[in-house]
Formats: structure tokens, sequence, C-alpha cells
């Protein structure tokens, strides 16, 4: 790995004698013996450490570490304090310095000080490199027009900073896992664990096991002791996806986490205190399952402090073009070729589709087209041919006018819920009786 | 462990897997299994339209047609074959159940079956093209559907 050094100090002697040696080490080295000058380098040109004087004219050693700090330039800084100046070394340390060293300073000290600045600039580029392979630390841009979606930012502006739990609703496609990552990366935990865990990919005992973790020999194959997600994500956010898919059991075990902090590893004794934030998403109706006993009312309400719903591709047309042009920069440079744009007619058959598979569909129809064109223009040959052949139109909830029924059965839930379940009383307060609210709550399963 | 399900609905007709590479991209971006619902038309009325187009080019002196009409299309096995090695190649994981009934109230039971993990109903271009799907009851049915129902219309016959 290359790793640039630039030595800014005002005793030509001293700086020629450092270039040398750091040079002779194998650093790429650059000197300036001028602290003005060493801050326009640094803001034209890439260095992982600055070695700086404190005395220096232009600029002295703190003043340019708060220049540097000030405007976010990625290199460490390292000052070379005069002796005994212990109250300066303090300074240096408190406004960010990596380090310090006294003059008169022994060669074989600097080095060492500058090799362990090496050492953990390499730790810090693997562990980035580890976390982006892992998507762990995936930034992903929100990109829309729509007047919903211009709601759904403002809501993550108003609670990224907080702690509260939130569920993310919408269906399947719709960037569900990716507004939970916005929240979690925009917001005061940006630099804690993100982890996420999809509910419906494992059967119970192995999603327990892979949230809280298990001991050594609390089963067949646990030949040691496993940290779990939810430990793992300690001060962070843990995103569960399909949250819907969650035996009731598992929920009862997650909302003692959701309400005290605290769990058990699974064979284990001892309890655990972590402070984690929970972001789940569901594509399905939860107040249905409430109301059918798959999903804990408890439970839900602990997740449901904020509900965020995300609206289908279809609902929010305006969307298409500008994630279209998103996607197709993205894969016309992950691909290497030279398209320019869409042609209007593959504009147009994007625009009249319905999306049913959403953002993602969207994603994969682009990408399917960018591989395929050859010209310097996408055209509807590229894209699928269904799309060119068949008219394809998608049914949705908000599209349908609710019938007198529905809307009557949906009144006399809501009466029915708010008096505990108390039928006559709700019947009493309906205007009815007893048998025609039970026709009623009972219409769509008779019809 | 559970996944979520596409339900394509097709005739067991000759057009039976038409749009179905539509339903299997769909699947495999939303990383889905699939059900398909071989509806089997009137049996009786199916075979007499086929006679009858037999006698029609049989009577035109096109003997050869006729015939190929008589014994043209695959039987239920090998449409069931023919579904799931389409569905195994395309990397998708997919189950065939066949119906006697109309479409209507078998896409009513799907969506009505709460044991089932149906995300969305796809209904195939020769089921769109049927013209003895009753429009009222097919709109209604697009109406109250609880989830997403995908028509898909050949261009020259865009329905309901």
């Amino acid at each position: 790995m290359t790793f640039g050094i630039l030595v800014a100090e005002d005793e030509e002697i001293t700086l020629k004698h450092l270039l040398s040696t750091l040079e002779r080490e194998g650093y790429e080295v650059s000197g300036t013996d001028n602290g003005q000058q060493a801050l326009e380098k640094l803001e034209n040109e890439h260095f992982d450490l600055l070695i700086a004087d404190i005395k220096m004219p232009g600029l002295n050693g703190i003043e340019l570490l708060e220049k540097v700090k000030a405007k976010e330039i990625e290199t460490e800084v390292m000052i070379i304090t005069g002796f005994g100046s212990i109250k300066s070394a303090v300074e240096t340390m408190q406004k960010g310095a990596c380090d310090y060293i006294t003059k008169p300073f022994d060669l074989d000290e600097l080095m060492l000080k500058v090799k362990r600045t090496y050492d953990r600039k390499v730790l810090q580029r693997e562990v980035a490199a580890f976390k982006a392979s892992l998507g762990i630390d995936k930034k992903i841009p929100l990109i829309a027009k729509s007047e919903s979606m211009r709601k759904v930012f403002q809501t993550i502006e108003g609670i990224k900073n907080s702690d509260c739990n939130v569920l993310l609703t919408g269906e399947s496609g719709v960037g569900k896992s990716i507004v939970a990552r916005t929240i979690h990366f925009t917001g005061r935990r940006k630099n804690r664990p993100f982890l996420s865990i999809n509910c419906a990919t494992l059967t119970e005992h192995l999603l327990a096991s892979e949230l809280f973790g298990h001991e050594k020999g609390a089963f067949t194959g646990a030949v040691k002791t496993k940290q779990g997600l939810v430990e793992v994500s300690d001060t962070g956010t843990l995103f569960l996806d399909e949250i819907a898919e969650m035996s009731p059991n598992m929920q009862a075990k997650l909302l003692k986490v959701l309400e005290d902090g605290e769990f058990y590893r699974v064979g284990g004794t001892k309890p655990f205190k972590v402070d984690v934030r929970f972001i789940a998403a569901t594509n399905q109706n939860i107040s249905a399952l409430i109301s059918e006993g798959k999903f804990r009312k408890d439970f839900y309400y602990r997740l449901n402090v904020m509900e965020i719903f995300i609206a289908s591709l279809l609902e929010r047309k305006e969307d298409i073009k500008p994630l279209s042009m998103y996607f197709f920069r993205k894969h016309v440079t992950k691909q290497n070729k030279k398209i320019k744009d869409f042609t209007k007619p593959a504009l147009e058959v994007l625009l009249s589709y319905s999306f049913p598979g959403n953002i993602r569909e969207l994603e994969n129809i682009i990408e399917r087209a960018v591989i395929l064109e050859k010209g310097p223009l996408i055209t509807p040959e590229s894209l699928p041919q269904s799309l060119r052949i068949f008219h394809i139109e998608t049914s949705f909830e908000s599209q349908k006018i609710r019938t007198i029924d529905e809307l009557n059965k949906d009144y006399a839930e809501h009466v029915v819920e708010m008096l505990d379940g108390n039928k006559s009383k709700a019947a009493e307060l309906l205007g009815i009786s007893r048998t025609s609210l039970w026709r009623i709550l009972n219409e769509s399963q008779r019809s | 462990m559970k996944n979520g399900q596409l339900v394509f609905v097709t005739y067991c007709d000759e057009n039976f897997k038409e749009g179905l590479q539509y339903a299997l991209d769909l699947a495999r971006v939303l990383n889905e299994g699939m059900t398909i619902l071989l509806l089997l038309k009137n049996k009786v009325l199916g075979g007499l339209e086929k006679v009858m187009a037999a006698a029609a080019f049989a009577e035109a002196n096109e003997h050869e047609t006729a015939l190929e009409i008589l014994s043209e299309g695959m039987g239920g096995k090998e449409k069931v074959t023919a579904l799931l090695n389409a569905c195994s190649a395309a990397g998708v994981n997919a189950n065939v159940a066949t119906e006697c009934r109309d479409v209507v109230p078998v896409v009513k039971d799907v969506l009505n079956n709460k044991q089932s993990h149906v995300d969305m109903v796809i209904l195939s271009p020769n089921i769109m093209g049927d013209d003895n799907v009753k429009a009222r009851k097919f709109s209604n049915l697009l109406r109250t559907a609880s989830r997403p129902i995908i028509t898909m219309a050949r261009q020259s016959c865009v329905a309901v």
C-alpha cells in the first residue's frame, strides 16, 4: 500500500533529513517550509499523514491542524513540538492530532510513530473494504421527485437522530431496505453497526440463534459460543426484513429486547443488556395478521412507534424517469458502455408500464437493456419483449373504489375494536341489532 | 421458513406458455417462488370447437391441416412437465396445479386462502383474450382483490 507523507518544517536541514529518512523507509514523501503552502498541497493532493512543526511561517502547526480538521481533509496529523512543551502537546491531541513528538527528536522514535500510523491506516482500509464487501456500510442515494416520497424524506429527517423503532411498509421492491439504511447512515448512529436479517429465510430455531446467539453446547453443533445479531449491533441498528414472517413465539422473545433491551443467548442463563434501534419492514397487512392471531399486538405497538409507508412505483409514476436515469448511469459505468441516453419510444415503454416488481424490477430491466444495447441510445428492442408485445396492467389498492359494504365493515370493526371486542355494546352504539352487526362483520367471508 | 409466491394463471390450451417468460422474470426479480394454475376449459365445448375447426378445413380440402388440428397439442402431463422444465431452467421454484373451474372463482379462492403466501396473481394473455370470461365479474375481482392482479393482454385485444 502506498503511504503519502507531507512534512511541513521551516528548518531546512531538519526538513531534508526527515524527507530522506522517510523516503529510505519506502514512504512517498513531499516537503514544504511553510504552513500555508502545506495546506494548499493537502487540498490538491492526497496525503495519508502530515508531519508539521508547531512553529512555522504562514500558518503554525496548531492552525494547520485546525484547518485540516475544519475542511474534513482525510489526513492524519502528527505535530512536532518544542522540547518539554507538554501543554502544547496536550492541546494538539485535543484538537485531533494522531500523535506528537518533542524536539530534539530521536529518528527511531519518529519512525516507530509513523509506522504505527501506517498500520492503523491499513487496518482502517481493510475494515472499510470488509464492510463494503458485506454491504454493511453501503450507502445508497434515495432518488425521487414524487410528493409521497418527499413526505418520506421529511419523516426520515425528523426521526433519524431519535432512537425510536420504525416500521416500514410497502410492496416488495419499493426500497424499504434503502430507506432503513438511509435512516441509519444519516442519523447519529451512522458510525455504529448496521446489520440486517431476513426473517422469512430462516426457521424459528435458526432465527433465534442468529438473533440472540448461543452458548457452547446449547444444541448439537453449537461447538463454540456465538454472538447474535442483537448483541453485535449494540449501539447500532438492526434491520428486520419481512417481520410478518416471524412466528409469535419469536416475537415474544424479541419483545423483551424491545421493552428492556435485555436478552439471553440460546442455552444461556446470563442476561445481556443492549442499546439497539430496530427498523422492521413488511409487505403484508399487519392489522389483518393481528386479527388472525398471527402477529402479536404488543410487539406491533413496540415496533410501530413510527410507521413509514413507501408507495409502489405505479402510484408515483413521476419517479420512473429520474430512477431510470440513475440506474442507466450506474449500469453504463459498471458495464463500461458508451450509451448516451434512452430513445423517446423506449422511455415511453417504461413510462407506460406498471412495474409490479417496483424499483427492483426497473433496475433489472435497465441493467438488461444496457447489456444488450449495441448502439448509442437505448431502444425499445433492448427492453423485455413482454413489455412490447403485451399490455400489462396491475390492479392496486389505491385505485379501488370501496363499496358501501366494505366501508360498513371497516367502521363496524373500528367500533368493536374501540370497545375491546364488546359486540353487544358496539351494536347498541351503531344503532343496529347484534345479528346485523354479525352480518356486516362477516360480509366478505359470506360473499 | 416461508417464501412469497406469484401465481400464474393460464388455460391449458396451445398457448399455455404465453406470458410465462414474463412471470418467470418477475419471480426472479422478486426472489419468489411460483405456482402455475392450469385451468382446464370445458372439455366438451373445447373438443367440439376442435372438431368443428377440423371439419371446416376438411371441407376446404385442407385434409392435412384438419388432421393436424385433431392430433395437435400435448397431453396434460407433457404440459405440466414443459412448464416445470421452463421454471427450473429459469431457476424459479415452481409447482403446478390444475383447476376445472372458471378463472374468477379460482383466483378468489387463491386470494382468500390464508395459508398461502400469495404476493400477486398474473393472468396470462390467453385468459385475458377469452371472451367467455364475464367482464362484470372480472372487473369486480380486480376491484376487490386483496393483492395485486397483473393482467397481460395481447396489444390487439386489450380487455376490461
